[in-house]
């Protein structure tokens, strides 16, 4: 067993865990988490997007242990309140979702995209999104989501 | 470049084919929504559909001695 230790959306928790459980094991089961996705368990999909200090990471890659002492932020704790963060927001009104599945890797992963760059071209969303896969939305409202909420953190 | 619609402004917003902004999207896009595989009642049924990808009934059988009942 292992002591972790982290903070999860400004909250600390501390749990003995089996040495091999995944961080988003560990999420979900452990803290009740569910807004983290797993769809493949293995890099793939991008539904498992989380912030670990701030950088995106699949969560299925890491063990707990090893985000021991980091600040994560999940898709539960962006939005401010009864407010969307404008990544979300920019999402219900482009139609960028459908099943929802992908949905919470997507925005997590459109978040620190342009939180680097606010003037994001159609391609360059299409190349930094590579990660997060949707079997629903055909990538097109996706794109433009990310592209308003650019818009809407630029000014 | 942004991204821009060849559909006029209004027809994007009540013509055929408009943007529908589902109740449901607000949900999702929290992580409130629930999937089945969140679901874990004490006494529940699951079922596996087990399939060879070869013609061969060896995982039929393998099946069988797990304890998996034939249906
Ligand atoms: S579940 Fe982590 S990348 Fe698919
Ligand atoms: S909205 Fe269904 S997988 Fe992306």
């Amino acid at each position: 067993m292992t002591a972790v230790k982290i903070t999860v959306n400004g909250q600390a928790f501390e749990h003995n865990v089996p040495d091999n459980t995944l961080l988003v094991s560990f999420i979900r089961e452990t803290l009740g988490l569910t807004g983290t996705h797993v769809g493949c368990d293995t890099s793939q999909c991008g539904a498992c997007v989380v912030h670990i200090d701030g950088r995106s990471v699949k969560a299925c890659t890491m063990l707990a242990a090893q985000a021991d002492g980091s600040e994560i932020t999940t898709i539960e704790g962006i939005a401010n309140g009864d407010e969307l963060h404008p990544m979300q927001k920019a999402f219900h009104e482009n139609h960028g979702l459908q099943c929802g599945y992908c949905t919470p890797g997507m925005v997590m992963s459109a978040i620190e995209l342009v939180g680097e760059n606010k003037k994001l071209t159609e391609k360059q969303i299409r190349e930094g999104l590579e990660g997060n896969i949707c079997r629903c939305t055909g990538y097109h409202n996706i794109v433009k989501s990310v592209q308003a909420a650019a818009h809407e953190m630029d000014i | 470049m942004r991204w821009i619609s060849k559909m006029s402004e209004s027809a994007i917003k009540y013509g055929i084919g408009a943007l529908d902004r589902r109740i449901e999207n607000r949900k999702v896009l929290i992580g409130e929504c629930r999937h089945t595989d969140e679901v874990n009642r004490k006494v529940q049924l699951l079922a596996y559909s087990l399939h060879p990808n070869v013609a061969h009934n060896g995982t039929a059988k393998a099946a069988l001695k797990i304890g998996v009942k034939e249906i």
